[in-house]
């Protein structure tokens, strides 16, 4: 388990509230993203990540913290998944996404150097988005949504460093380690050559 | 990092284009239940002060549930049997909670079960197993308690049973506010909520004797009995697969494939998931009892083992309206 992972464990254990609301912003958009990608429904995945959450909670003094917090959280998701799929249903049940891959799992848990870049130029672009945003969540927070709100939404520095609460500096050093993390995750999730920067 | 990666990095997030987000509804909703099952989880931390609360919290359906437990201890006047173990824990899934005189037992995986203690799931589920062959499996919100190696108490929630089969020489009677639930070798699952109570047979024969009238009732595959008070409507026909069944279903431990046949794993898939068995020839079925499997099947739903299981020994398999096609 992360530090970052701990701390947020411990603060819920211990009843902050601001530890909940963190857990609850951060994590039920990424299940719900999780949940849609294997289903149609949107209002269904909502409901599935909204039981993964519920399942967590209940049981996070059991959480022991062998994978990573959003690992576990997937975990418990895909149970739903299945639980709540009473009619079998293919796409749902076998698809494989790159991030069922526990090499894939586990490289993405620890973020580690892989130096290769822009991979897959030319690969299926529905494969591709799902892949840049599987990537997006699996950032460490809030690196996902520093780099939409700077190249989606065009914020500029100073407006990011607000939202932030942070100084103008501190949140562009922010960017550029975002970006590198993310360069690095969806790298290891395409499973692109090493090339080198294009 | 170069410029140029710099902007590759832009071009792919512009390509995916903003992520998903969930409804406000569906958030609110979300987080108003997770909050719930956060301050539960935290509310069990202390669990002698959390207790009484709780069971204040429960209201009218705690007061039916002690109501039914007086009744049926009231009924016979006896002293309370030395405890002696009924049942053993499967599967754990979240954080079930046994108590037994007032005391919480920790539960692990072969945890022993003893008469006389209750057991609440509160978020979470278990299976358990009674005697060699019997499984009982308790859902979300169920709370029972365990009265002897052949009896349990229903008194909220669901339960699923599966005997083992028609060889198998089990029996576990199932006490509700409606009466009794008896089988003869069979897969069904009992609900009770309040003063209703709902069984459902999945596959074989079940006994309902209900406590007001004596009135017995035999229920057989597809049947399902609802009774409230006096009042009793039978339904026939009903699928023994879906959604009805999937909870039970994701309760079930693994079979363990190693050096099985094909033909055992089949046989067991569809028991699991209330689904016939079809093979497109004799000669099909015939290789299913020689292919031998290997490896595990541990964390697979079930497409992903039809897809695995297919993949290794190449006899398509394909579930289809209830029925696990083998072969073309």
């Amino acid at each position: 388990m992360n530090q970052g992972d701990r701390e947020l464990v411990e603060r819920l254990l211990r009843g902050d509230a601001r530890a909940f609301d963190d857990f609850f912003n951060e994590y039920f958009p990424k299940l719900y993203r999780f949940a849609r990608r294997r289903l149609s429904d949107p209002v269904l995945a909502e409901d599935v990540a909204q039981g993964a959450l519920c399942r967590a909670l209940d049981s996070l003094r059991g959480f022991r913290g062998e994978a990573a917090l959003f690992t576990w959280l997937c975990t418990l998701c895909r149970r739903e998944l299945s639980a709540r799929l009473g009619e079998f249903n293919p796409a749902a049940g076998s698809a494989h996404l790159a991030e069922e891959d526990p090499a894939v799992r586990a490289a993405l848990e620890s973020l580690m150097a892989n130096e290769s870049t822009d991979p897959l130029l030319a690969a299926d672009r529905a494969q591709l988005r799902q892949a840049i945003r599987v990537a997006l969540d699996y950032l460490p927070a809030p690196y996902g949504d520093i780099l939409e709100w700077k190249y989606l939404r065009e914020m500029s520095i100073n407006e990011i460093a607000q939202r932030l609460g942070r100084s103008p500096k501190a949140s562009e050093s922010l960017l550029t380690r975002a970006r590198e993390a993310f360069r690095e995750t969806f790298t290891l999730l395409a499973g692109a050559p090493a090339t080198g920067d294009r | 990092m170069s410029q140029e990666t710099d902007n590759s990095v832009e071009r792919l997030i512009k390509l995916a284009g903003e992520r998903d987000v969930p409804s406000n509804e569906g958030t609110r909703r979300a987080r108003a239940a997770s909050e719930r099952a956060w301050r539960q989880m935290l509310a069990q931390g202390s669990r002698p002060a959390r207790r009484g609360g709780r069971f204040l919290a429960y209201g009218l359906a705690t007061a039916a549930s002690v109501a039914l437990v007086a009744w049926m201890m009231g009924r016979n006047e006896v002293e309370p049997p030395t405890p002696v173990t009924v049942a053993r824990v499967l599967t754990l899934d979240g954080t079930p909670v046994a108590s037994h005189g007032g005391i919480t037992i920790p539960l692990t995986v072969n945890s022993p079960l003893s008469s006389g203690t209750m057991l609440e799931t509160t978020g979470g589920r278990m299976a358990m197993i009674f005697g060699n062959t019997l499984s009982l499996r308790a859902d979300h919100g169920t709370r029972i308690t365990f009265d002897a190696a052949d009896q349990v108490t229903l008194l909220a929630g669901t339960l699923y049973v599966d005997s083992g089969g028609l060889n198998a020489h089990s029996s576990l009677k199932i006490r509700t506010p409606a009466g009794e639930v008896s089988h003869i070798g069979t897969q069904f699952q009992v609900f009770v909520a309040g003063d209703l109570t709902r069984v459902r047979v999945r596959e074989g024969r079940v006994m309902v004797e209900s406590r007001q009238d004596a009135r017995r009732q035999e229920l057989a595959t597809g049947d399902a009995l609802e009774i409230r008070g006096d009042q009793y409507v039978l339904q026939h026909g009903l699928q023994t697969f879906g959604v009805d069944w999937a909870w039970a279903s994701a309760l079930a431990p693994v079979l363990e494939i190693e050096n099985r046949p094909l033909s055992e794993f089949l046989a067991w898939l569809v028991r699991e998931q209330g689904l016939r068995l079809h093979y497109s020839s004799e000669r099909l079925q015939e290789q299913a009892a020689e292919i031998r499997l290997h490896g595990s099947l541990d964390g697979l739903d079930v497409a992903a083992m039809l897809e695995r299981v297919s993949l290794v020994t190449g006899v398509r398999l394909e579930v289809r309206h209830g029925v696990l096609w083998v072969g073309a």
